[in-house]
């Protein structure tokens, strides 16, 4: 099966404020697969939200390239969405307009994208805030709704930056669940960043661990607990051992360097 | 109601203040007394001094305030707009307008008098032969006004699309916006409560301004040349019934705005 996203040797690189060049991301490459749920997982910095814009194309990569496709990425492209870190609803539109903003962009008709916006705030257990305005939103039903509203644009490709990190337990792994029913029906492609072990374990079909500074890719993960998954099996805790195990040693290793640079 | 009472309090001191002085001084020419000009006040349809009514004159100030800020706002919002979203052609743009801003619109109405002399509406479109409002609509007061108004609008335009959050425009893009709806469904919105402050400043101003160029010569009408004309008649009644007559409409045109701005942005107010 040919590839919804190849990345190959991609770096990218700032220079911050002070003049100071930061190599957010030096050398990635990945394959996602059509339905495939990849979770990129690393410690803060390491350019997982980097790496997302890249290949939303919000930025361009210094070195390498970003195919969808078998396409490149040069821009910004109407099959990829992305669901963003921050809260960021349209805060004048009420819920059910967020919701369908996407297919509202695409020119669907009202009746039909009203429709499609309501099974998604269905999916995401919304329904009764439809004419909410996302300031009477608490921060998580802010997130579900983002959600919903990238669901109903029904994407070739979705990219999650944390979407679940503000959320309490409870509500995280109840959106966990509702994300895998929604892909099983879907096929949805899902390239997924987070910093939990456990999210990633629970989730991903492949789990893909960053390091920084620079960003590369330290190891690549197929996960191998059957689904659905349970937390308290012992493949899932194994797993979650070994990957904390990685990224212990990643940041040790970071604040090693950074010491010794500092000196 | 405690609130309302609350509010009551100083104008209530202030009235007993005016009333305390008109009897002291003794002289309706210099300091009448309230009830001379609430006398006036509740008598808007009759005329004074053979120049009209209170109802007259305020309509003339308020057509004149109408028409200028409405091409104030009408040329203001979309230049507002395109320069807002261009930082080359602000950088061109920037120095000329914060070197006029700062000129008090009232300096410009002996200018704008010598260039349109009394030049009306009506004169200009050639509608003599019937005596309508056009008449009484001078082009050097419609400057006047529209230079007034014209500056908050278009900075306050500028400022709201230059505000609108980079995350929202990227977030709309990635949802399927092109330019055009990104600037109807993400820019405009975003942009609306500036524009409406500055649609409610600009108004203000030009309620000022106006009052201003009607009390300069060549004025024949309005509540401007109302204060002016008791002023000299020595008609201290008329004269500061006027004044409350204008405080009631400025009041009353910044309440209209608020209500529908209040339409408009009531979710700034409340983002967290
Ligand atoms: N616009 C920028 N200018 C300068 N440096 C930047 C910029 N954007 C990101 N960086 C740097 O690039 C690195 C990667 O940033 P990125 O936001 O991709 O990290 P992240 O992995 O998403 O982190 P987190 O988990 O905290 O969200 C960081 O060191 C950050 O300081
Ligand atoms: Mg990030």
């Amino acid at each position: 099966m040919k590839s919804v996203v190849q990345i190959q040797n991609v770096s990218r690189t700032y220079w911050n404020t002070r003049g100071e060049k930061v190599d957010a991301l030096s050398g990635i490459s990945l394959d996602v697969s059509p339905g495939e749920l990849v979770c990129l997982l690393g410690p803060t910095g390491c350019g997982k939200t980097t790496l997302l814009r890249l290949v939303a194309g919000l930025e361009v990569p210094d070195q390498g390239s970003i195919l969808l496709n078998q396409e490149p990425v040069t821009g910004i492209r109407p099959d990829v969405t992305l669901v963003f870190q921050q809260y960021s609803l349209f805060p004048w539109r009420t819920v059910l307009e967020n919701v369908a903003f996407g297919q509202e962009m695409k020119g669907t008709s009202r009746a039909e994208r009203e429709t499609s916006a309501r099974h998604y705030l269905a999916l995401t257990g919304l329904s009764t805030f439809e004419k909410a305005y996302p300031h009477e939103l608490s921060g998580g039903m802010q997130q579900r709704t983002a959600l919903a509203r990238a669901l109903a644009y029904e994407p070739r490709l979705l990219l999650m930056d944390e979407p679940f990190g503000a959320l309490d337990d409870r509500t995280r792994h109840r959106l966990q669940s509702e994300l895998l029913e929604i892909r099983q029906r879907t096929r949805q492609t899902i390239l997924f960043v987070t910093h939990s072990i456990d999210e990633a374990v629970f989730l991903a079909d492949r789990i893909v661990i960053l390091r920084d500074r620079p960003g590369l890719i330290e190891e690549t993960i197929s996960v191998p607990v059957p689904r659905p998954r349970d937390r308290q099996s012992k493949d899932f805790t194994n797993l979650h051992l070994e990957i904390r195990a990685i990224l212990e040693r990643i940041i040790e290793q970071s604040e090693i360097k950074r010491t010794l640079t500092n000196e | 109601m405690r609130k309302v009472a609350m509010g009551l309090i100083l104008p209530a001191v202030a009235l007993i203040i005016w009333e305390l002085s008109a009897i002291n001084a003794d002289n309706a020419a210099l300091v009448p007394r309230v009830g001379a000009v609430i006398g006036q006040l509740i008598h808007p349809f009759s005329d004074l001094m053979g120049t009209g009514s209170f109802i007259r004159h305020i309509s003339f100030s308020a057509v004149r305030v109408i028409v200028g800020f409405f091409l104030a706002a009408l040329l203001g919002i979309p230049l507002g707009l395109w320069v807002g979203r261009f930082s080359r052609i602000r950088q061109m743009v920037n120095p000329f307008v914060e070197m006029l801003r700062p000129l008090c619109p009232i300096a410009w109405i002996p200018f704008a008098l010598a260039v349109f002399k009394t030049t009306t509406v009506a004169d200009i479109f050639g509608f003599h032969y019937t005596s309508s409002i056009f008449g009484h609509i001078q082009l050097g007061m419609l400057f006047v006004i529209f230079y007034g108004g014209f500056f908050p609008v278009f900075l306050n335009t500028v400022h709201g699309v230059q505000s609108v959050k980079n995350m929202h425009i990227e977030q709309a893009m990635l949802l399927g916006a092109g330019r055009k709806k990104l600037f109807r469904h993400v820019i405009l919105p975003s942009a609306m409560p500036s524009i409406l402050t500055g649609l409610r400043v600009g108004l203000g101003i030009a309620w000022m301004v106006i009052i201003a160029a009607e009390m300069m010569p060549g004025s024949d009408a309005g509540i401007g040349y109302l204060i002016m004309y008791s002023y000299e008649l020595a008609e201290m009644d008329v004269l500061l019934a006027s004044m409350v007559w204008i405080g009631v409409v400025g009041m009353a045109l910044g309440a209209g705005l608020k209500m529908v701005s209040d339409k408009y942005t009531f979710w700034q107010a409340r983002e967290r």
